[in-house]
Parts: structure tokens; sequence; C-alpha cells
């Protein structure tokens, strides 16, 4: 079973996510802003990150490039409510490997989330 | 006074987008009245999304709404009836604005004037005072399936 951590400084989307992933068979771990990810990351080595980009503490593009950092493997997904090309460019330049816009389909993510969350060999 | 007034294109993009990103998270199409603009004092229907941006758009969005809507919009993005307005509601209306915004900024960025966006903040209280920049301050109605709101916004275009 795949793990994904969450990050979002939402509750509503934390649980919303956390909800549609486990439903399909996801095992969900969470955080509420850039740093608790990085931190929560290098313990926990999820197989995939969803990524919330305006959060307090730590933003997700910070955050994603902290992570990328010390794991150039790091698979992270962008999952956010800003999806202007400005922004768009530095979550890929940061590292992110998809970007997917809010509000989202459940199917959108999902397919995301399987696309790029098979284990990695390291 | 309110006078009723066609708006900028900035102002029909940006209602367009946040309007298509509430029709996604409701599941149903919201109805827009007229866009008007007003000097009069702006007063919370009861639970505020206020929003500041800063870019070639700069000043605050403000989605105002009654209680009673703001818990029916927090129980259909929750995906369960909610009682009271708690934290977990509170956090769906201000995702609610935040991917409103978000979704007004893709198209607003496509006609030539890309923002940034604050967190979300959410004020309670009805009738208590909202207190924006002094500039143009253009005011939506807004009729969804979850109740009444308005997109007031208070920006300007730099």
């Amino acid at each position: 079973m795949a793990k994904v951590l969450v990050v979002d400084d939402a509750t509503i989307m934390r649980l919303r996510c956390s909800r549609l992933l486990t439903e399909a068979g996801f095992e969900v771990i969470q955080a509420e802003n850039g740093a608790e990810a990085v931190t929560l990351y290098m313990k926990e080595r999820p197989d995939l990150v969803l990524m919330d980009i305006t959060m307090p503490v730590m933003d997700g593009i910070a955050a994603t490039q902290a992570i990328c950092q010390d794991d150039p493997r790091a698979k992270i997904v962008m999952l956010s409510a800003v999806g202007q090309q400005w922004m768009v460019k530095a979550a890929i330049a940061a590292g992110a490997r998809d970007f997917i816009l809010k509000p989202f389909e459940g199917e959108q993510v999902l397919n995301a989330v399987r696309r790029h969350a098979a284990p990695a060999v390291r | 006074m309110v006078v009723e007034l066609g708006g900028a294109d900035w102002v029909l993009s940006f209602v367009q987008g946040a309007a298509a990103a509430l029709n996604h998270e409701l599941g149903a199409a919201p109805s827009l009245g007229p866009i008007s603009e007003t000097q009069e004092p702006l007063t919370s229907a009861g639970v505020s999304v206020l929003l500041s941006l800063t870019g070639e758009l700069r000043g605050v969005v403000i989605y105002d709404m009654d209680e009673k809507t703001a818990l029916t919009i927090a129980g259909t993005l929750a995906g369960t009836r909610l009682q009271e307005f708690d934290e977990l509601a509170e956090s769906a209306v201000a995702e609610l604005g935040n991917v409103m915004t978000g979704r007004a900024g893709v198209e607003v960025e496509r006609i030539g004037h890309p923002f940034s966006l604050s967190l979300p903040s959410v004020v309670r209280g009805q009738g208590s005072h909202l207190m924006v920049p002094e500039t143009a301050r253009r005011v939506v109605p807004v009729e969804t399936p979850a109740g009444k709101m308005r997109i007031l916004l208070a920006l300007e275009q730099t």
C-alpha cells in the first residue's frame, strides 16, 4: 500500500483528500504546513506528497525545494488554488512532478497519485 | 448610492472565474446579479472571507454570506451536515474563498493581469463593518443552491 503525505493548511482539504485516498486504499499521513511536511517527509519517507502552495510558516514551493534537495527522487504533486503560469513554473522548477488546480475532481487526484506513487527503488 | 456598471474586462473575468469554482464546489451553476459600484460602507451578512491581492490587481476581495448559507456550503464541501460554525466550517468557507479567488486569478491572468493572493481569513459577526481600501468597490450578488452571497471587489489595476 502506497503512503501519501497530504500537506494543506486547510482542515477541510486534509479531510477531503484523506477520505478520497483512504477509500481508494492508500495510507495517508498529514501535515499542516511546509515546515511540518519537510520534517514528516524525512521521518516517514512517503511514496508521494500532495502539496498545497499557499500556507503559513513555510509555503509549498519552499517545502518542495527542501524535500527534493534531500531526496531528488521525491514524488511531489502540487494541489493548489493558485494556478497562474508563473506559479506552475515555480512549482515545476522546485521539483514538482505534476500540478493539479483546485477545485479538483477526485478522479483527477487519484489518477495522478496512481501514476506517480509506484514505490521507487532506493 | 449604488450604480450599475458593465465592469472592466478584468472584473468580468474575475467574477466568471470565481463563479466557475463555486459551480464546481457546489455542483450547480450560481446565478450572478448585475455588477454594481458602491460608495456605501460595507457590512457583513454574518460570515465574510477576506483575501488580499497584490500584483497587477491590488486590494481586497470579500465573499460575504449569512451564517446559514456558510454552514450549508461548509456541509457540502465536508460531505456532511454541519450543525454549528466550528473550525471545520470556518476552514471550508475559507477554502472556498481561496479556490474562487485562485480560479479568478487564472482567468484574469489570461487577459494580462496576474496577481498573488494572501491566505484567506474569516470574519464573523452580522452587521460588522468591513474595512476595505478606498478604491472602487464593486459588488456582485450571487445566488447559489446553498443561499445568497455577495462578491465584494475593492481592487485597483496597477
